[in-house]
């Protein structure tokens, strides 16, 4: 790349990472100082009023342990299970022809068009027949089953040239085999995207876990966040500080998962 | 971490997960009822009081075990609403005067008027004032009150100092109010503030002579003594601008703006005295201005059971606690959560000898003429009626009087 | 080329299938079966046939909510497509620390509305915030973004894309990623410059993401609700520009009419799944698979 090609680059990111920043910038500053400099904001005030009392507070007052394990259990729960679950299934649309296969198709899709508030009361009825109200498997189990995850890995399936499916076909291995061992590995662009969105959709759910959860032991981080907001006065500082800490493990997975998103060239071993 | 341990880490995760989650709910153990209790109120800063009060209670009833469940205020009848879908309402729960009506019209709240008489430890005069009746619906109880709130005018002492104004009184009225306001008003400084929302506008209207609703439930939205008043609301806005517009707060709150000293005269909650407690400057607080009579907001909270609880004496005598029992009503002084409903001398004058602010009788003084919020059917769509009437006057799209018109039509449809 | 298709599809489709049915397809039903009744969710619903609907289509607020969220769509999709897929190009070239970049531009995805409502309620204010100032900088005169009716929208699209850029740039990057370096190296030989080999090689190669980035929008934008909800708390516009599923809300928790929200909720199925088929259509002509 040219060098001024280079600095345009950097000058543009550099801008758009600004403007991604700011907010943070504010929940951080907000987080680790006390409350009464939260609407004034000079250098001086924040390096004056910088503590960790909020975090002291959410600690010492608060359950916060528990309810960060909780959201912990289920999303980590919710997204293995969406993984494997909208992998198989967007296999199959990319790759299996079958009767019925657009129709059942559209169902998936359809799925996602209705807005929550529609269905959540029946969800909720079914969950309560169940007898999974306030447990960890009713908060995570409907959750699981997403269409949005089975379309996108039928996209990123169906960009992968079938030439490699063809010859390890020929050579006799079974589809489970070539599923775990080719289809797999060359869609884990798709499944680190899908590993992010969903443990994002899990950890960051507030109506599902309101209606369910019905004690500490089984409270979510969203559901603590939204207790905090007092009816009459909210205490910022402390808000924040807790937003700091749910915000933490969303940015771990993505860390995490982003070096797949730099697996580099895929090669398709043709050659 | 290589995939070996990470399909590890995952199982482990997913058992503890499943096998916690298998526990499942009992309703008997060691010969003990437990009974579920949902509130609002006890969070962010009343959850160890609430610790407190429920272990008093199992201590003077060892056979009762009580759960209990905070959800935020905003998203409590959301949940409470899903519940009573599907049949399944805690056993005891919070309940405002505001949806009280929803609730016990629709029959799903325990009738308490024969467990309430069978019980010799009760008598209606254990609570004060008429805060029996408030929770009664054609003749049946059906919840206790539990506590009180109300509004007052909280003033800063600094700002009318500098000033050169004397405090408020009992006696202001609107003219006062806003002369004091034109002179407190300067750069950074706003001389008042009252919310312009339904909430605020049905009691301003009564400070002027007129209601929102007759005592048949019909609006009445469009008289001539609500519309000085609401005229009066959006005049400190828009006309003085001795109260900051929307615009100019920028996103904070009222509350966050007296903290910082930039409104002089707040109408706010009784509940705030606590937060208010740390300003940098001295504040107190006064029976709020009327225009030709006084009215001031009372808010109650009541504790309410539900008609499909198992065990109906344990939720009678939680109700009851929760309302009339002396030890509960100390916790809730000593952390200010609201005022007990308990009548009881030394419960106002242990509230009252507290040091800040230094005219706290006040707020036992406004419940003289206090109101409750209208009994209304459908009450969270006509709410929304007149604060979307209400908004389009703030931003000048229609006047007060128009505002106030088209309210009326809208509510009308809405009770037909 | 596989043989055993009825074994893949039982152990494959079929759990994710069930599970679907039960939880969503079963509560999609039963939402239906309400929307033809009357239900304050206490006691039973009260069936009324097509009584809701009516209602709903001679109420003038509906079609408000309705044109309200074309609006938000007309103004978030466009640009929140174009810039995401721009800015996964710019993530995309081998600059050192591309990295952190990557990260930064993912922080107003993690950060909750609350936090992103407050700063932007801030930068919007029409007399203290950085956007008017800049405005009037150049000359002119910044509207109340939050507090007029007519700007609500374009705030609201304003904050959208800047919360969920950072989220589709990276369905874009995966896209990206996924395109062997093969084809670029061959157009270098051919020397085809850099805008043909985007028009010719990225593009359609990347249109398998382009389409399902499309179409989550889609769906994900008629269902706008939240930012909508947040950004105009406390302000006097709080009720003014409402959109469907504010209206679905508002019936169904706070006024209890559960019937006419969930039918409302069905007409905005039916508004979705028609473009979504008519989408799904028209991918033959522009979408790319090997």
């Amino acid at each position: 790349m040219t060098r001024n090609k280079k600095i345009i680059v950097y000058i543009l990111l550099a801008l758009g990472a600004f403007i991604m920043i700011v907010p943070f910038g504010w929940m951080l500053i907000v987080a680790f100082t006390k409350p009464d400099i939260t609407y004034q904001m000079t250098l001086e005030n924040i390096i004056s009023s910088l503590s960790l009392n909020n975090f002291r507070t959410l600690f010492s007052e608060y359950n916060m342990p528990r309810y960060v394990l909780n959201s912990v259990i289920v999303s980590v729960i919710s997204t293995a299970g969406q993984i494997l679950l909208c992998a198989m299934s967007g296999f199959v649309f990319a790759r299996i022809d079958f009767k019925h296969k657009e129709k059942i198709f559209i169902l998936y899709l359809a799925t996602m068009m209705i807005p929550v508030q529609a269905t959540v009361i029946p969800q909720y009825i079914l969950i309560n027949k169940m007898g999974l109200i306030n447990t960890y498997v009713g908060l995570f189990l409907p959750g699981i089953f997403n269409a949005f995850g089975t379309f996108l890995m039928r996209q990123y399936f169906m960009g992968i040239p079938k030439a490699l499916e063809e010859a390890a076909c020929l050579d006799g291995a079974g589809y489970v085999r070539i599923f775990f061992q080719i289809m797999l590995p060359l869609a884990k662009t798709g499944i680190a995207v899908l590993a992010v969105t969903s443990f994002m959709g899990a950890w960051n759910d507030f109506l599902w876990p309101l209606l369910v959860a019905s004690d500490e032991a089984h409270t979510t981080l969203p559901l603590f966040l939204s207790q905090l907001q007092g009816r009459w006065y909210v205490d910022w500082s402390v808000l924040m500080g807790a937003t700091l800490i749910s915000v933490l493990p969303i940015l771990a997975v993505y860390l995490f998962a982003q070096k797949y998103f730099i697996e580099g060239v895929q090669n398709t071993g043709i050659k | 971490m290589n995939k070996k341990t990470a399909a590890m880490v995952l199982c482990t995760v997913m058992a503890a997960g499943v096998l916690t989650g298998c526990g499942g709910a009992e309703e008997k153990k060691d010969g003990k009822t437990t009974i579920k209790y949902a509130t609002y109120s006890a969070g962010p800063d009343h959850l160890e009081d609430l610790d407190k009060m429920v272990a008093e209670f199992e201590k003077q009833n060892p056979d009762i075990k009580v759960e209990t469940e905070v959800i935020g205020y905003d998203d409590y009848f959301t949940k409470l609403q899903t519940q009573a879908s599907s049949k399944t309402l805690p056993d005891v729960f919070e309940m405002n005067y505001e949806n009280f009506n929803t609730y016990a019209g629709n029959g799903v709240l325990l009738d308490l008027t024969e467990l309430a008489e069978k019980d010799e430890e009760f008598s209606e005069d254990m609570l004060s004032g008429n805060s029996y009746e408030y929770f009664q619906k054609d003749g049946k109880l059906y919840g206790l009150t539990e506590k009180m709130s109300d509004v007052v005018m909280y003033y800063n002492k600094d700002l009318f100092d500098e000033a050169g104004l004397d405090y408020p009184t009992e006696d202001w009225t609107w003219k006062e109010e806003l002369e004091a306001a034109q002179t407190l008003t300067k750069e950074g400084v706003y001389g008042t503030y009252a919310p312009v929302t339904y909430n605020e506008l049905y009691k301003t209207v009564v400070q002027n002579g007129g209601a929102l609703f007759d005592e048949n439930g019909t609006p009445t939205l469009g008289s001539e003594e609500n519309i000085e008043a609401f005229q009066w609301m959006l005049d400190k806005m828009l006309e003085y601008n001795v109260q900051p517009t929307p615009e100019q707060m920028s996103g904070k709150s009222p509350e966050d703006m007296f903290k910082n000293g930039e409104v002089a005269m707040i109408r706010t909650g009784s509940w705030m005295v606590t937060t208010f407690a740390d300003t940098p400057f001295e504040w107190d607080i006064v029976q709020e201005p009327g225009n030709t009579q006084k009215a001031h907001h009372v808010f109650a909270d009541a504790v309410v059971g539900s008609a499909a609880a198992k065990n109906k004496e344990a939720v009678w005598k939680f109700i009851k606690f929760m309302s009339t029992d002396s030890t509960a009503a100390e916790i809730r002084l000593d952390s200010s959560w609201d005022l007990p409903a308990v009548n009881d001398e030394s419960v106002q004058e242990k509230y009252t000898s507290q040091e800040k602010p230094e005219s706290r009788e006040v707020i036992f003084d406004v419940m003289e003429t206090g109101i409750m919020p209208p009994v209304v059917d459908h009450y969270s769509e006509v709410q929304n009626a007149i604060n979307e009437e209400l908004n389009r006057a703030i931003i000048g799209e229609q006047s007060g009087e128009e505002a106030l018109q088209a309210a009326q039509k809208k509510v009308t449809d809405i009770l037909k | 080329m596989y043989k055993s298709k009825k074994k893949i599809i039982f152990t494959f489709l079929f759990p994710s299938l069930l599970g679907l049915v039960v939880f969503k397809v079963g509560a999609m039903l039963y939402s239906l079966y309400i929307s033809f009744t009357e239900w304050n969710l206490f006691g039973a619903p009260e069936f009324v046939g097509l009584k809701n609907y009516i209602t709903i289509f001679r109420d003038p607020r509906f079609y408000e909510s309705l044109k309200n969220t074309l609006l938000f769509i007309a103004g978030y999709l466009p640009v929140v497509l174009v810039l995401s897929m721009g800015i996964a190009l710019l993530l995309n070239s081998k600059v050192k620390r591309v990295n952190i970049f990557r990260g930064l531009f993912f922080l107003p995805v993690i950060t909750s509305w609350v936090a992103v409502s407050m700063i932007w309620k801030g930068l919007l204010n029409p007399e203290f915030g950085i956007i008017n100032s800049i405005i009037e900088f150049f000359g002119g005169t910044g509207p109340a973004w939050l507090q007029d009716p007519a700007f609500v929208l374009p705030s609201v699209i304003m904050v959208s894309v800047w919360k969920d850029v950072g989220f589709l740039s990276i369905i874009f990057l995966g896209g990206l990623q996924g395109i062997s370096s093969e084809y670029y190296e061959a157009a270098q030989i051919d020397s085809a410059s850099k805008w043909q080999q985007f028009r010719k090689i990225t593009l359609p190669l990347l249109s398998p993401t382009t389409f399902y980035a499309l179409i989550i929008t889609i769906i994900n934008s008629f269902q706008v609700f939240d930012q909508i909800w947040i950004m105009t708390a406390g302000e006097p516009t709080a009720d003014l520009v409402p959109v469907m599923v504010t209206e679905i809300y508002k019936n169904s928790f706070q006024y209890q009419k559960m019937g006419y929200a969930t039918a409302l909720s069905w007409i905005l199925f039916a508004i979705i799944i028609g473009v979504t088929i008519f989408q799904n259509v028209m991918q033959k002509k522009w979408v790319h698979y090997e």
